[in-house]
Order: structure tokens, then C-alpha cells, then sequence
């Protein structure tokens, strides 16, 4: 099934949305839709009844892609899948402007009961392949979101009374553009295809490049927030001598610091104490890559 | 190739998602080999576009550059929908549209004749269709599976398939925006995907008042995959008829950018057989596994999906039996490699990293390094050692693809066996360190 169809033209779209009647999904989507259903994680995300209506309605379609060709590498392990049964509580409260009522580990292992939040977003890792719920507690921390993980939450309903969701959306907002960091990274073009694949690692943060002062460099100002500066240090570290970090001063020394620890693991006398008996011992089995 | 090519707007994307800013029109247009009026005018078919899909602040041109919009604000949803415009690029004339228009707008009222919709063409359109386009207006809707024809003797008579939203109630549309969604996000083929979030959101604004979708962000997501997908689907269905296709792929050139506009300095073209596809996660790229059609060595070669420039499928294809072979030997090639190791024949070297990990920081009990080992280490093993270390085994064909990965880890990771392993992360090290030698 070619995937470039004529009927998903933008101006035929835009005649479609004109007419205010639209046209059935096409087999490529239906097809698509099929696909998706056949993961084991539709079973998590859809109720029992609706999975199998679905299943009935695209029973005569062709699965799309025919993806028995492919491999996927590197795909983080999602331990924590049963969280999304929080889901669609979460959902329909932030669809219809209501609190919930939620009881959660925090991460110290205190357990809080019953907490009375204003749900305002929801994230998904794809780091973590984890889903976060952003709420603020309107009466703690009226000004900041809480970021809890959803494995972390042992209950969730919808409270009463309808809540001022543009306000919190705003305070959200507002939170967001304060709480920013930004740092200065330097990419330099250390062999052919080097820069691309620095763009690509900073793609999935909100990242403004310009021009380096230096011939085949460039200067990227990612920016993120303070929870999410180890998953950026984590980039810069993965990405090596591909790229420098040239702004902030406390970022770049926080760099020094962790090389100079990095360089110390191999100068000092670690290495001989690793014990020998390298077949032997109490292995614990990861994952295995399907084939 | 005769074939519709969408390289012109695939990179032009890239390089808007990637980079937007960075460079000047000039600089943007040398980079890509294009002339000035060539960029613009791809610029502008993607401006309109993006108009069309309701992103038209996305793309502007300032202090002459070319700026991809993109800010935190900007919800998942819509960097997705930017860039799947690429699949809403496929050329159409004005009158095709005004025509199947008219015909699913007539199907609307229910079932119809061909005569009765040529008809209508003359009705509403003042223009006269003959039988045989319009049967071609009709085979392509049957086609693309949005008209059936309801019965095998003449006449037949058409109707529109029963969509699948208006099956379903207002409540069972929500959950099914959000699983599409989720799908669309976290599936690596994505593009079917977005065009299924998208009209279904049409629906259920226009037919039941419903605005789908809530504030939903999937974080650290590599969009720029959706860019490629469309090679992929057409590598895959040589892949499954066996066939052999004609390639030009960029290979590694100096420029940040392939100039795709036919063989530039450092491409090659060739024969080959594609046999894999294979998505990483930790790069977020795709590659094509192909052998050659005549290989001086039976070994495979990796294909960076992005560096192709034009393929063709060929008539020839490859026995069945010939094929098989040819499958295992990539299976057992890339069944221990990190990511797709060319190292095809080596023997797999044992990777022994010692972690090291604090407990109690910030009042919590969590070991996240480990938690992160167990998450990405594949089929690694884990054995505890001391208080805050554990011993991390591998066994991979080609110990250079895991170096980024232990690198990102900083001075929580310590490779101790093989020695050159070891040697090639502090030199790694050691040259990081240089860049912050004036400290």
C-alpha cells in the first residue's frame, strides 16, 4: 500500500473540512489501526469491551505496515505498564475540568492519602517508556506542579467541583518560561556526519542553533527544565568530544568535575579488585531483544 | 525516475526541524543544492500546506532565515503534524479535487450510479465527464477503501463505506484519540498515524462538537523519524516481493547535509538487495540491511536511511531460497550487535562495566543507575557486587556501538574487560577533557 495518496492532499483535506462532512478513514489508516491493536500495550490502553469492538470493526483490513521486516534496537524496556490504568480517570477528569482525588508514594516512600490535585497534564517518556502526571496541589503548592510517575499512584478518582482549568493552564504556563534553564552547547564537526547527529540527539529538547564562530561548528542553546538536567548531561556525555559545553559556568564545571571522576575510575588500582570469577556469581537475566 | 520523488521536501523539513535558524536562505539553499527559486518554491508548497493543516504559524522567515516555529508550547502533537506533511504533499489537480468532492458529497446522500454521478457533474459543475474518468474518479476511491460497490451486476451502485468514528459513541471516540495518539507517538511508524489523529479530530469536532485531545506531551521523542518513514514502506514492499531496487545513497560526505539533487560528490548508486530494516532507539535513525546484487563477499551492508537519495524498485527479483540465506545471515548478524555492527563475521567479545550507584540521595532508596542498566541494557546480565557497585556483562560483535552509551553514564561507568574498550572510552575521556583544559 503506497502511503503518498492523493486523497490525504492537503488541499483535498481543506475541501474536505469545507464540506463538514468527512470521508471515512482510508485503508491505509484502517489498516494502520489494525497494526497498532495487534501490540500488546492496546490491551493496557484500551477498556476490555472497546479493544474487542475494535478488533471487530477492522477485522477485514490489512495490517499496515507489514512490518515482519523490521527490527527495533535499543528499545527502552517499559517495566512500569500497568500504571496506565490511572489513565483514563486522569483523562476524563482534565476533559472535564475536574480535580482528583489522588493517593501516591512520593519518591522519599512516604505515602499520601487522598490528596485533592488539579490534574493539568499528562507525560510521556520515551526515555523511560514511563507516563507522569503534572497536578498541582492548590492547596501546598498552588504555584508549582508536582511531577508524579503514575506507577507511583495507588489511586485516583474524579473529585467534585468543576476547577478554573485556564487558570492552572496559565499558572502552568507561566511556571514553565520561569523555571527554564538554558545551556550553551558548542558542536564541532569531529568527522563527516558529526553536527547531524548532534541536531538529532538535541531534536527532542526545544533547541535554538545559530551559526558557530568556527568553521563547521554550531552553537545550540537547548533549553530544559531543572528535573531534566541529568537527561541533558546524559546527551552531552553520550554525545563525548562531539560537542563542548560553553555556557553556564556552573554547567561547564559540573563537566569538569564528572570527567576528571570519570578519568579517576581508570588511574586508580578499582580495576584489580574486580572479583575473577567472571562466569560464576549471581547473574541477573535482562530482557532479550526479540529477533 | 518517473516516480513522484518527496526528497526536496523531506530535507527542506529536516533541516527546518533540525536546524531552523542556523542558516541564512543562501546557506540553507547551497547546503541542500538548491537554487534560491528552487527553496523558495518548495518553501512555499510547504507554507501552504501547513496553512491547509491548521500550523500556519509554524514556519516563518525572519532577518532572512527560515524559522521552524518550535518552543516548548508547542504541543507533540503539533511538531508531529509539521512534520507528517510530507504526507499531504502528493500532487492533485483542483479540478480531481472539485470532482471526488462532488462524488463523496453525492455519496453522502446515499448510494449512486455512475450515470446518475456523471449527472451531477453537469449539475453542480457545468462540466461534462465522460464514463471512463469518471470511472477512474470512483476505482481510485474503491481503491483507497472509502467507496464499495455494493453489487456484482450492472448497474452497480456505489456508496461510501461505513466510517468507522460514526460506529462509535462520543465517549469510545475519546479513548480512541487518545490510543491513536499514543500509538502514532510511540510506534515507529508513525505517518498512517497521523493522518488517522487528524481526521479523526475532524470528526469529532464537526460531527459531535467534541474538541479531541487533551494536554498530552510525549517527551524526549525523535520526530525526525517520521521524515524516513516513507522510504521505509517502499523498502519494505520490495523487501516482501523479493525484489531488487536501484540506489543512490549519499555515503558520508563533509557537508551537514545531503545535497539531494541526483549524484553529488561522495554518493554512488548500485544494485542492491534489501533485506532488513532496522529502527534504534537510542539514535532514533533507521537503516536498511542490503546485500549487493553481485557481492564480491556474502556479507551485508548497512544503509543509513537518510543518505538515500532515490530508489527504484526493479522487476528482478531474488530466489526464494537464495533470499532465505540471505535473511539468516542478517539475523545472525545483528542478533548480537549493539545496533547494527557491519562487523558481520566477528566473534562476539565479552563487554564487563563495572556501575557504580548511590542510594539515599534526595531521601529516596532508588539505585537509577541500575534502574537505567536493567531499562536499556538489552541482554546484558547484571551481578550485584559491593555496597554501591554491580558488575554489568554483554557479549556483542562490535564493541565500538556501545561506547556512546557507556559514556553517557559519566563516572558511573568503569569498563573493565576488553583492555581496548577500556583504553578507547579514556582516550574518549582524555579528549573531552581538552575541550575543558583552560577551566
Amino acid at each position: 500500500m503506497p502511503i503518498f495518496e492523493k486523497i490525504h492532499n492537503y488541499s483535498f483535506r481543506q475541501a474536505v473540512w469545507e464540506i463538514g462532512n468527512p470521508a471515512p478513514p482510508t485503508k491505509i489508516e484502517m489498516g494502520w489501526l489494525k497494526k497498532m491493536l495487534e501490540n500488546p500495550q492496546a490491551k493496557e490502553l484500551l477498556t476490555d469491551s472497546f479493544y474487542e469492538k475494535l478488533l471487530t470493526l477492522v477485522a477485514n483490513e490489512t495490517p499496515f505496515p507489514n512490518s515482519s521486516h523490521v527490527e527495533e534496537k535499543g528499545k527502552p524496556s517499559a517495566q512500569y505498564s500497568s500504571a496506565s490504568v490511572h489513565l483514563p480517570v486522569l483523562r476524563a477528569a482534565m476533559r472535564n475540568c475536574k480535580s482528583v482525588i489522588i493517593s501516591y508514594l512520593q519518591k522519599n516512600s512516604k505515602e499520601c492519602f487522598d490528596v485533592n490535585g488539579i490534574p493539568c497534564r499528562l507525560e510521556f517518556s520515551m526515555a523511560r517508556r514511563e507516563w507522569y502526571l503534572l497536578w498541582i496541589n492548590p492547596v501546598e503548592q498552588p504555584n508549582r506542579p508536582n511531577t508524579t510517575p503514575l506507577r507511583m499512584i495507588r489511586d485516583a478518582r474524579i473529585g467534585e467541583g468543576v476547577v478554573d482549568w485556564e487558570y492552572y493552564q496559565s499558572s502552568l504556563r507561566e511556571w514553565f518560561e520561569q523555571s527554564q534553564e538554558m545551556v550553551q552547547i558548542k558542536a564541532l564537526e569531529c568527522y563527516p556526519g558529526a553536527l547531524l547527529s548532534v541536531l538529532n540527539a538535541f531534536s527532542c529538547f526545544y533547541t535554538m542553533v545559530s551559526s558557530g564562530k568556527q568553521k563547521n561548528t554550531l552553537q545550540l542553546h537547548v533549553r530544559f527544565l531543572a528535573d531534566e538536567r541529568e537527561y541533558v548531561l546524559q546527551k552531552i556525555r553520550f554525545l563525548g568530544s562531539r560537542v563542548k559545553v560553553e555556557e553556564p559556568e556552573a554547567f561547564k564545571k559540573q563537566m569538569t568535575l564528572e570527567i576528571g571522576n570519570a578519568l579517576a575510575r581508570y588511574s586508580g588500582e578499582s580495576r584489580t579488585s574486580i572479583p575473577a570469577n567472571i562466569n560464576g556469581g549471581n547473574r541477573e537475566k535482562l530482557r532479550i531483544v526479540p529477533g | 525516475m518517473a516516480r513522484e520523488n518527496f526528497k526536496r521536501e523531506q530535507e527542506v523539513l529536516r533541516t527546518l526541524f533540525l536546524d531552523g535558524g542556523a542558516m541564512t536562505r543562501r546557506q540553507f539553499a547551497a547546503q541542500l543544492g538548491l537554487s534560491m527559486e528552487s527553496l523558495d518554491k518548495v518553501l512555499s508548497e510547504i507554507k501552504r500546506a501547513l496553512d491547509a493543516v491548521g500550523c500556519d504559524d509554524q514556519l516563518r522567515c525572519e532577518k532572512g532565515s527560515y524559522i521552524f516555529a518550535r518552543d516548548r508550547r508547542s504541543s507533540s502533537e503539533m511538531v508531529q503534524k509539521v512534520l507528517s506533511v510530507i504526507y499531504r504533499m502528493k500532487a492533485v489537480r483542483q479540478t480531481e479535487i472539485e470532482r471526488i468532492i462532488l462524488i463523496l458529497r453525492q455519496l453522502q446522500q446515499g448510494c449512486q450510479t455512475l450515470p446518475r454521478l456523471i449527472d451531477s457533474f453537469m449539475d453542480e459543475l457545468k462540466v461534462e465527464v465522460d464514463r471512463k474518468t469518471a470511472q477512474t474518479y470512483i476505482d481510485y476511491l474503491i481503491e483507497v477503501g472509502i467507496v464499495s460497490c455494493n453489487n456484482k451486476k450492472r448497474p452497480f451502485r456505489y456508496s461510501l463505506k461505513p466510517s468507522l468514528f460514526e460506529l462509535l459513541a462520543n465517549a469510545e471516540l475519546e479513548e480512541l484519540y487518545s490510543f491513536v495518539e499514543f500509538a502514532a507517538n510511540t510506534d515507529v511508524f508513525s505517518a498512517a498515524g497521523c493522518l488517522m489523529l487528524d481526521s479523526l479530530a475532524m470528526y469529532m469536532r464537526q460531527k459531535r462538537g467534541i474538541e479531541a485531545g487533551i494536554q498530552v506531551t510525549y517527551k524526549y521523542n525523535y520526530f525526525g523519524r517520521i521524515l524516513d518513514e516513507y522510504i521505509c514502506h517502499e523498502l519494505l514492499d520490495s523487501i516482501s516481493k523479493r525484489k531488487k531496487i536501484r540506489i543512490i545513497y549519499g555515503g558520508k560526505e563533509s557537508s551537514r547535509y545531503r545535497s539531494f539533487s541526483g549524484e553529488s560528490q561522495g554518493s554512488h548508486r548500485g544494485v542492491i538487495i534489501p533485506v532488513r530494516i532496522v529502527y534504534d532507539h537510542q539514535y532514533g535513525r533507521w537503516y536498511l540491511l542490503a546485500f549487493k546484487d553481485r557481492p564480491r563477499k556474502e556479507t551485508y551492508d548497512v544503509y543509513r536511511i537518510e543518505r538515500i537519495k532515490q530508489i527504484e524498485p526493479l522487476e528482478q527479483t531474488v530466489d526464494e531460497a537464495v533470499f532465505k540465506r540471505m535473511i539468516d545471515s542478517v539475523r545472525t548478524g545483528i542478533d548480537r550487535s549493539w545496533v547494527v555492527s557491519t562487523v558481520t563475521q566477528a566473534e562476539e567479545v565479552e563487554v564487563v562495566v563495572r556501575f557504580w550507584f548511590a542510594t539515599g540521595t534526595g531521601g529516596t532508596s532508588a539505585n537509577y543507575i541500575r534502574e537505567r542498566v536493567e531499562r536499556e541494557g538489552r541482554w546484558g546480565t547484571i551481578e550485584p557486587e559491593g555496597e554501591n557497585t554491580f558488575i554489568y556483562r554483554i557479549a556483542i560483535t562490535d564493541m565500538s556501538e556501545i561506547k556512546s552509551w557507556l559514556l553517557s553514564f559519566g563516572s558511573a561507568a568503569e569498563v573493565m574487560e576488553p583492555e581496548i574498550l577500556r583504553h578507547i572510552i579514556i582516550n574518549e575521556w582524555e579528549q573531552v577533557e581538552r575541550h575543558y583544559a583552560n577551566l
